[in-house]
């Protein structure tokens, strides 16, 4: 189980003391202020936290009565285990519609039909003269052209009646909408309406009227038009109930030709309906061509026609199944999370529910099957069914009049008729759309058969984005341009058929042209549907440039990136460069395309801004000098190995450094020290700060660990392992400058190399030294082995952290985005100032995890959509509940899984809060065990479910205000003290968020010079800094800074320390005796404590603000 | 030392600092420019009759609650406590020395009349004048910096006497168990060891687990499985009493995630 609310982390921090540290509250009430917005606080603390399961013996083991056996043998056989049974009857429970609502809605549709019946008649006029329309009201459609030939008048309809998935019980929760076909008299209609719109035009000049009269009425909250699943040409009207049931319901009233009204074979899709004379106002070429067919406009005369039926047949088909009817729910949910079913095309909840009245026809479902099962089959009929290729029928007559499915093949992408035979219930549906779909049910159903823990969450409950799901988005704006593309694409009978539809004409000209384009490197394309707007009855409808932008979702192949990666060998980020390098230049592009040039560059302004904006920070050049760094410490590691004069073999090299599993955010770069800027300790060839100079700039070593073999010649003495390590370090110096001329500094725990203008820090270990330091001697003279902090380090640095940098680096092999996805989440972390709270390595496992469990999304493929989705992960995991598993190399077994599980619950107590578990670290959760505190993890969760949604509208709209760095722009008015910091100390003050527009010369040449002295190494004031607050200061303040060039560090007191305390003569540490109410307590001497931050720093601090407003002593 | 420079600083006699009982308060700041004061805590170092304390009675001077900025001369530690005599010093190549907070000093003094003459300081004391600047900021980062560049040879030096002194030890212990190796003591027994001549398994836990889960196994093998009835009518008990036990835990899950609001899929 993945998710939880943002509210549930807080509750149960509060509950668990055992893991806490003094209540941070400044930050713990801003999360409570926070979550409870979205959330009510529910439950005690203690219902927060899972407990390990206590039944008796009496309990587990007493006899099983009948029915307990059933419901057991039931569960197994409908359902996978009972927990997805369980968590699927409260899904339903929670989208059903409650009896009670069902009563209030039925009043207001019978008032509503009653109403409707009502409306008073109107004299006959043609339908171009429309001055009978009152004021108020517009008609509901675009007349173009204005011109047609009939008469109009309004007669009270023939019969209201409820159809859709109210009436077959299957609608869900929220957006209750309620369908009611309203069939115009016969008296309205004229023979050959359905020529020319002309039923279309009557259709909404119907609804205008109605609506002008519902309008007044004061029994509805609201009236108002809408387009009928995104269709234009066919309008209707939105009612909803007064007062505070305005939310409840929208019922839609759908007009409808009268039964048999119109012929069938008149709408074949191979008919004509739209005359070009009269569409174009010219007529067709004189060669007496044929007039182009009209499929569209014939599918949607004739789903007017069919209402009544479909609904009939539903109900007798869903009739009395409960599975059924749950089973449609169930994907009714499904395709909303995966925002498939809205607008025009959209895999609505009616296509499922006729799919799955297709599927019990064919005997792939029973009516005796449960709701999951149903949700299963039809997922696998999609996932293995390509209409687009093999149509399907629900007509069983064998009538040879009836068309040939080929027919509808020609005319539609996606076919699956009707039990009619006519109608074709897929005829909006675009390949792309229903590609994606097939391409949701097959990663969901690999989903389902991975058996995983929380597949019911990541099926059901998981909402899916666009932005988040996809690699690539790109945004198609103004969307008139695309009217032009139509003209140049010579897309006229398109548009004919589809009504001046201009977007949906081009569309399916963009996408299979995007296909072609992208060709193998493509996985996806998928496109927005057009959402379904509603507009007041007093204005005109929208037209088609007003639906906002056209969003292309594109799902990339990383297998396929990288073959294109030879055609740019300067190509940093794969995908990007080879973006740029696609839609970047046109000549470029007419290599790949044809003469359709201007889409591409359409897309390329908005989508190219969104590229540059985020990445902008970490990951423009990135890749390559992380590569160096890689490749020259492949060099080192080869001179070790074959290093000679050594009293022991190296058994072992392995990179233990963020740099060496590509995860650094800032790549080093070679260093090239100018002598003049330092000062030189010649003895021994070392560079030192000086003191008159701007901070040097931060060099960091890159840990290497470098195991020797065991042998009889180590002593059995932790003391002397020390010593016989340090006699290697300064060998393994000796040999590398005699051997290779490398510059050498040894110490007595590592040896710092410098190569090529990167430093190296190699640490001798020894396999055996962790198991001495856990030994433990009985009083028996028992040798036993019990971990000691000693040991549990030791074992971090030399075994965990290289298996950890091997196992990532080879992830980064298999998905080049991982580097970039890690990075930009480190950064991010970091500039929320919450980058000292957590470890390197558990961030770098929280993003393995997207890119190893990327369920229900593939594994990222840019760093942008991994960077949301590590948002969200952080946002709506349960880290009190869970521990996050990172199946590194695929090594865990299912059943491991869940004994990790298990045990996760029966220690929870004594784990940290967020808990990391890898094939290699299946208790401990090394890398979290010394923080975050449940505080800062609560505040990163906050965090992040705050930058999610404002970093998905920035990039959905990259038009809007704003800036995509606004999310990496930390709130600075939670804290308590600000210390303000002076850049000249500040030796990454350059990698700051909002890069600095000048800083200081960090004595570095641009040249190669020579390169005999040491440079500086890990010198960085500010952390200095911070290590001295912290050890001074730790008990009653925490310290927050961003280490990528903060100029500001953020204090916040602890209140708990605030708190007068009686003396002790161990606890005086910055405090002061103040006699309160005749008695000696002890109070933090404050005003000290803030000139003391300025002492501690002198020459680094510029100012320190205490914000007296938010704390009184 | 730390304590005759303080004195130096001006005695703005400041009349009734609260200090708790037994101890004076001395006020202290870094220099001239602060506003605000630390308070130094001191009274004698005085230990209950009969408790070892290595610290010289009458002569030392306890003090709490000493600035991270003094870092200077006198033996600082962390926290109060008795029994710790200046040992010799740590190697800094191996113990790296730790960074400042607020610490507790003992300031041994060569009279015990200095004891007295500092309980009665009015203070405030400066630990930074102009004659005797303390650094702190970035000079004292420069200068730990300048400090922590590592002097290879005298490091060798250091580890080579070690290790001699290691051998030789290791060297004296293996002569002795050689020595004692099969010469019964005085009740008669006989120490047997790894090395002697005829060496038995080690006597650690890991190596006596390892002989029971052989063991175990070995029986495991023998026994016959749903065999009797008996048998066949637990293996199912036990089954049904697994899955009540999943379902029981599966709903506390459930009852979780609703109060959790977890079944609002949008």
């Amino acid at each position: 189980m993945g998710p939880a609310p943002a509210g549930a982390e807080n509750r149960g921090a509060a509950g668990e003391p055992e893991v806490m540290e003094p209540a941070l509250e400044g930050t713990g009430k801003k999360g409570k202020k926070e979550s409870s917005k979205k959330h009510a606080l529910a439950g005690s603390p203690v219902e927060g936290l899972l407990q390990p399961v206590k039944l008796s013996r009496a309990e587990l083991y007493k006899e099983p009565t009948n029915e307990e056996l059933t419901r057991l043998r039931e569960t197994e056989s409908l359902f996978h285990s009972s927990l997805l049974c369980l968590q699927v009857e409260e899904l339903l429970k929670e989208v059903r519609l409650p009896e009670k609502k069902k009563e209030r809605i039925d009043t207001f549709l019978r008032e509503v039909n009653h109403r409707v019946l009502k409306v008073p008649s109107t004299p006959r006029t043609e339908l171009t003269d429309q001055t009978w329309l009152p004021a108020g009201v517009r008609v509901p459609l675009h007349q173009v052209p204005y011109t047609v030939k009939g008469c109009f008048r309004f007669l009270p309809p023939a019969q209201v009646i409820v159809v859709g998935s109210y009436l077959l019980g299957t609608c869900v929760r929220p957006d209750i909408n309620v369908d009611m076909a309203v069939t115009m008299p016969r008296e309205i209609l004229q023979d050959k309406d359905g020529l020319n719109q002309r039923y279309f035009r009557k259709r909404a000049l119907y609804l205008a009227h109605l609506a002008h009269h519902l309008g007044q009425d004061p029994f509805f909250g609201s009236v108002r038009f809408s387009y009928t699943r995104g269709c234009h040409l066919k309008p209707s009207l939105l009612l909803r109930p007064h007062g505070k049931d305005e939310r409840l319901v929208t019922v839609r009233l759908h007009p409808c030709p009268p039964p048999d009204f119109f012929r069938p074979c008149r709408l074949l899709p191979s008919k004509n309906n739209v005359r070009s004379a009269w569409y174009r106002g010219q007529s067709p070429p004189g060669d007496g061509s044929p007039e182009p067919p009209t499929p569209h406009y014939n599918t949607w005369v004739l789903q007017d026609m069919t209402l009544e039926s479909h609904v009939q047949l539903l109900s007798t088909v869903l009739g009395s199944a409960l599975g059924l009817k749950d089973g449609v729910a169930l994907l009714k949910v499904w395709l909303r999370q995966r925002e498939l079913d809205k607008g025009l095309g959209g895999f609505s909840g009616f296509l499922v529910s006729m799919l799955v009245a297709f599927l019990v026809s064919t005997r792939k479902i029973h009516t005796t099957m449960s709701g999951y099962q149903v949700l299963r089959s039809v997922l696998q009929f999609l996932a293995t069914t390509d209409l687009t290729v093999n149509g399907i029928s629900l007509c069983l007559s064998s009538d040879p009049s009836l068309p040939a499915l080929a027919d509808f093949h020609q005319a539609f992408p996606v076919v699956f008729l009707d039990s009619s035979g006519y109608l074709n219930l897929c005829a909006d549906v675009t390949a792309s759309t229903y590609h994606q779909v097939q391409h949701e049910a097959r990663l969901s159903m690999a989903l389902l058969d991975g058996r995983a823990d929380d597949g019911f969450q990541l099926l059901l409950m998981t909402p899916k984005p666009m932005i988040r799901a996809f690699d690539h988005v790109l945004h198609l704006h103004p969307l008139s341009r695309l009217q032009a593309a139509c003209h140049r694409l010579k897309l006229w009978p398109e548009l004919q058929d589809l009504g001046g539809d201009y977007v949906s004409a081009a569309l399916g000209s963009l996408t299979s042209l995007l296909e072609q384009g992208l060709g193998s490197r493509l996985h996806l394309l998928a496109h927005s549907r057009p959402p379904v707007s509603e507009w007041d009855i007093s204005q005109d409808p929208p037209k088609h440039r007003d639906s906002g932008t056209l969003t292309l979702g594109l799902l990339l192949r990383p297998e396929g990136l990288t073959s294109v990666l030879e055609l740019g060998p300067e190509a940093n980020q794969p995908e990007a460069a080879d973006f740029r390098q696609f839609w970047g230049s046109r000549s470029e592009l007419r290599r790949f395309q044809d003469g359709a040039i201007r889409e591409a560059v359409v897309w390329e302004a908005a989508s190219m801004a969104q590229k540059r904006l985020i990445p902008h920070q970490t990951s423009s050049t990135g890749e390559e000098a992380l590569a160096a760094a890689v490749r020259c410490y492949d060099d080192l590691s080869r001179l070790l190995w074959g290093l000679e004069g050594l009293p022991l073999t190296v058994s072992a090299v392995q990179g233990a450094h963020p740099v060496l599993r590509y995860t650094e955010v800032f790549p080093p770069t070679p260093v090239r020290p100018a002598y003049s800027f330092y000062k030189q300790l010649r003895e021994r060839a070392s560079l030192l700060p000086r003191p008159d100079k701007p901070c040097p700039a931060y060099v960091e070593p890159m840990t290497v660990v470098c195991h020797l073999e065991g042998s009889g010649q180590w002593p059995q003495d932790a003391e002397a392992i020390r010593r016989v390590r340090a006699a290697f370090q300064l060998r393994l110096a000796e040999l590398l400058t005699q051997q290779h001329g490398l510059q050498c500094r040894a110490t007595a725990t590592h040896t710092d190399v410098l190569k090529d203008g990167f430093v190296f820090r190699v640490c001798v270990a020894c396999q055996r030294e962790p198991q001495i330091l856990r030994e433990m001697r009985s009083p028996e003279g028992m040798i036993s082995l019990r971990d000691t902090p000693a040991s549990l380090h030791l074992e971090r640095d030399t075994r965990h952290l290289p298996l950890l940098t091997s196992a990532l680096h080879g992830l980064q092999q298999q998905h080049p985005a991982f580097s970039g996805v890690a990075r930009l989440a480190k950064r991010w972390v970091r500039a929320q100032l919450l980058g000292e709270g957590f470890t390197d390595e558990s961030l770098d496992l929280v993003v393995a995890a997207l890119f190893l469990h990327p369920e229900p999304f593939t594994p990222p493929s840019s760093p942008q959509v991994g960077f949301l989705r590590f948002l969200f992960l952080v946002s709506t995991f349960d880290w009190k509940n869970n521990p996050l598993i990172v199946n590194l190399n695929n090594e865990l077994t299912v059943e491991e899984q869940g004994e990790i599980r298990s045990g996760f619950l029966a220690t929870r107590t004594q784990l940290p809060i967020m808990v990391i578990v890898t094939p290699q670290d299946r208790k401990n959760s090394v890398w979290t065990q010394d923080g975050p505190s449940p505080q800062v993890l609560q505040q990163l969760v906050v965090l992040a479910a705050e930058a999610l949604p404002v970093l998905e509208k920035q990039l959905m709209d990259p038009r809007g205000p704003g800036d995509i760095r606004t999310v990496f722009r930390p709130p600075l008015d939670t804290y308590d003290v600000l210390i303000r910091l002076s850049p000249r100390h500040i030796p990454r003050h350059r990698q700051a968020v909002d890069s600095p527009a000048a800083s200081f010369c960090r004595g570095l040449l641009s040249e190669p010079g020579p390169s005999s002295l040491m440079p500086v190494l890990g010198y960085d004031p500010p952390q200095l800094y911070l290590a001295q607050l912290r050890e001074a200061f730790g008990d009653l303040a925490l310290f927050f800074y961003d280490q990528h060039g903060g100029e500001v560090i953020g204090v916040l007191w602890k209140p708990s320390s605030f708190q007068p305390q009686p003396f002790k003569a161990s606890n005086t540490k910055g405090r002061m005796v103040m006699s309160q109410g005749g008695e000696l307590v002890m109070v933090p001497n404050v005003e000290a404590i803030l000139e003391d931050l300025a002492v501690l720093g002198e020459g680094l601090v510029q100012a320190v603000e205490a914000r007296s407003e938010r704390w009184t002593v | 030392m730390v304590a005759r420079r303080r004195k130096r600083g001006e005695r703005d006699s400041e009349q009734g600092i609260p200090s708790p009982p037994g101890y004076s308060a001395i006020p202290i700041k870094f220099s001239e420019k602060q506003q605000a004061f630390h308070y130094l805590y001191v009274r004698e170092h005085r230990v209950r009759e009969g408790t070892k304390s290595s610290w010289p009675q009458k002569r030392t001077l306890f003090v709490l609650n000493v600035p991270p900025y003094c870092t200077e001369s006198v033996q600082l530690q962390e926290k109060p406590e008795l029994a710790d005599s200046p040992k010799e010093p740590k190697s800094k190549f191996f113990h790296p020395t730790p960074i400042p907070g607020f610490q507790v000093a003992y300031v041994v003094f060569q009279k015990p009349g200095g004891v007295s003459a500092a309980l009665v300081l009015k203070g405030p004391l400066l630990v930074s004048t102009e004659s005797h600047p303390v650094k702190s900021g970035i000079h004292k980062w420069i200068s730990n910096y300048t400090d922590s560049v590592p002097d290879p040879e005298a490091l060798r030096v250091e580890v080579d006497t070690f290790m001699e002194a290691y051998d030789k030890r290791v060297a004296e212990e293996e002569a002795k168990a050689k020595e004692e190796d099969g010469v019964p003591d005085e009740e008669g027994w006989v120490k047997v060891t790894r090395r002697g001549r005829r060496p038995v398994l080690p006597r650690t836990e890991a190596a006596s687990l390892r002989v029971l889960e052989r063991e175990r196994r070995k029986r495991a093998r023998k026994e016959l499985l749903n065999f009797y009835a008996w048998q066949h009518r637990e293996t199912k008990m036990e089954h049904l009493a697994q899955l009540r036990k999943k379902f029981e835990e599966d709903k506390q899950r459930i009852e979780l995630m609703r109060a959790q609001r977890k079944f609002r899929p949008y």
